[in-house]
């Protein structure tokens, strides 16, 4: 088992990270067992992000075993993952978690519904992203409002690494 | 004796608050949080991970929580399609304490101390409960289940309130699990709201259209040739699938799958379209073949002998899972998980064995991705009966040539030698074979001699 810790704001002395490591390789060694956990060749990056109206920016990436879990594909942020020549290699996008909404019941047990929602300055997500060696840098986009395709006049919001130190 | 348990006591709160920064969990005087599994079905790669987390039960309550948690998960798979097809899902219940029992209230000038920070009150609505602060949500889910598919954030809270979003949050309140059951629409098979009060927003859900034309709604299987276009409500149509005005925050200009549903209003049941849409979001993450036996690709069988072949399937709710296997692309007539295979139905060297599972649900009438669908498929060897080989040819000191000749030969064989490959003369016959055998030349000083073992027939 390994896992590779890291903020990039924080810097932490590689012996104050030892214990925690052990904790969660000797946590995933006690529960493998019993969840039939194993065997899991591939690896995934989970990029934690934080959005804002202008910018996305990398706050850390941690790289795990297994495979990559979806992340919900609500259309919000477009995104175009690039190899170190810049060739892309995958597209895809991600919600908004700038844009909440709750679905509340008008009155308790009236069975109707009514949406609200709120729009945040900032708000943090993670994206979950196969770990590929050929993937360099992900660049975010404002996702069109009518769901149509990302065109090539949309808005950077910014490019991050994909790197999991 | 006194300052020795003082100092373990330093010594274990030093190890978890080491354990707690590198993770960035804020470390409380009640411990360090703990995960417990509540549906263990399988490796966490290969299932759905419902992950259930404490909020606002004090470390003296988180024995309720752990109930709290597993009535909610009961509530989720209380209806169709999830319950039918639990066994596609872990769930777990993560306990973290927090210093204060409940939620804030701000509206009511009520703040409470707890593990992520939840409040009532958000935009203005007192029943919007959410959890502002993502960050120890995520720093949690990392260190414990970064393979998460749905949260639930479960607010030991008795007030009505809660959200949904990337994490759905929700109070103890019994009216809550409606709410959870229309919020995993959302957020595990991208369904879109069926009600029309809020604000719009234009793209396509699988639930939610702006197309009229029957023939390219994304529904048009569940559609019936009589059922008008635009569909009218009326006391005639409530059964029917088709397409129904108002959806997505919109009354004119979008349309729903039928009259009512969970995604329009809490209380009934989900649509057939929604439900089909949930049952593919289940097999998009969860396959319908559990394993195979052999697990290797490769299977080599040798003539009169016979091998059995084994797949392991879920069980889908209304009928048997349909198994066929083909041997070389013909369908063969088992129909059962397990095929035994004889070396008569192979042909000589190689074969190829695929089985086909899918589940056959009435729930689901289009699948174009063929998400219920499985196979896999083996490369299996006819070897022959009688079958040599040479291995570790040695020239001596003394110019002789030694081999093993290795393998079966039923009825003996002859060694021979040539010098062209085209001419072979026969050096010496041997009985039955099944097994090694050292054989020793003296080839012709300077003469290239090229050396073969012939099953005798």
């Amino acid at each position: 088992m390994e896992k590779s810790a890291s903020n990039p704001t924080s810097r932490r002395p590689v012996c104050a990270l030892r214990p925690a490591i052990m904790s969660l390789a000797l946590f995933i060694a006690a529960v493998s067992p019993a969840l039939g956990v194993g065997g899991d060749t591939n690896r995934f990056i989970a990029l934690q992000l934080k959005v804002t109206a202008n910018q996305v920016t990398l706050m850390q990436a941690l790289e795990f075993p297994g495979k990559a879990k979806p992340d919900p594909k609500r259309k919000g942020l477009d995104y175009v993952i690039r190899t170190v020549d810049g060739a892309v290699i995958r597209r895809g996008s991600i919600e908004n978690p700038r844009f909440e909404r709750a679905c509340t019941e008008e009155q308790p047990g009236s069975g109707t519904l009514t949406e609200s929602t709120s729009t945040l300055a900032e708000a943090i997500t993670v994206l979950r992203l196969p770990v590929d060696p050929n993937a360099d840098s992900i660049e975010f986009f404002q996702s069109p409002a009518t769901g149509a395709s990302l065109s090539s006049a949309a808005k950077s919001l910014g490019k991050v690494p994909i790197k999991a130190p | 004796m006194k300052i020795t348990w003082f100092l373990r006591l330093r010594a274990i709160r030093m190890i978890q608050f080491v354990v707690a920064m590198a993770f960035g969990i804020t470390v409380t005087a009640f411990g360090q949080p703990s995960m417990m599994p509540l549906l263990p079905n399988g490796p966490t790669s290969e299932r759905i991970n419902i992950v259930i987390l404490s909020e606002g039960y004090t470390a003296a309550e988180l024995g309720q929580f752990r109930t709290d948690a597993t009535n909610t998960l009961a509530a989720l798979f209380a209806n169709s399609p999830l319950s039918g097809y639990q066994e596609h899902f872990n769930a777990f219940a993560i306990s973290a304490a927090s210093a204060e029992s409940g939620s804030d209230h701000p509206s009511r000038g009520i703040y409470r101390d707890t593990a992520f920070g939840s409040s009532y009150d958000n935009a203005g609505i007192a029943r919007y409960l959410t959890v502002p602060q993502r960050q120890p949500v995520y720093n949690i889910l990392y260190q414990f289940i970064p393979q998460y598919d749905l949260v639930v954030i479960l607010v030991n809270d008795e007030e009505y309130g809660g959200s949904g979003g990337r994490f759905m949050t929700i109070s103890k309140h019994s009216a809550t699990a409606e709410i959870v059951r229309h919020e995993l629409g959302h957020s595990f098979a991208n369904l879109g709201d069926e009600y029309t009060t809020g604000d719009s927003s234009g793209y396509d859900l699988p639930n939610a259209t702006q197309v009229t034309d029957r023939s390219l709604t994304t529904w048009k299987a569940w559609i019936d040739n009589s059922t008008l276009i635009p569909t009218p409500v009326s006391s005639g149509t409530e059964a029917q699938v088709g397409l129904f005005a108002g959806a997505h925050y919109n009354s004119p200009g979008w349309y729903r799958p039928k009259s009512n549903c969970k995604m329009r209003s809490l209380g009934v049941d989900y649509c057939e379209v929604c439900k089909e849409a949930l049952v593919k979001a289940i097999y998009a993450q969860s396959s319908p073949l559990r394993s195979q036996e052999p697990a290797a690709f490769l299977a080599n069988l040798v003539a009169a002998s016979s091998q059995t072949f084994r797949v392991k399937t879920t069980t889908p709710p209304s009928q048997p899972m349909e198994i066929r296997w083909l041997l070389n692309g013909s369908p063969m007539s088992e129909t059962s998980s397990n095929l035994v295979l004889s070396a008569a139905q192979l042909n000589p060297g190689t074969n190829y064995l695929q089985v086909k599972v899918a589940d056959k649900t009435s729930l689901v009438r289009s699948d174009p991705g063929a998400l219920l669908q499985a196979s896999y498929t083996w490369q299996v060897v006819l070897q022959a009966s009688s079958q040599l080989r040479i291995e570790r040819p040695t020239r001596l000191q003394d110019g002789r040539m030694v081999f093993n000749v290795v393998g079966k030969a039923a009825n003996g064989m002859r060694i021979e030698t040539s010098s062209n490959l085209t001419t072979w003369t026969p050096v010496a016959t041997y009985g039955s074979l099944d097994g090694t055998v050292s054989i020793t030349n003296s080839p012709a000083n300077g003469s290239v001699t090229i050396m073969r073992a012939v099953c005798l027939p």
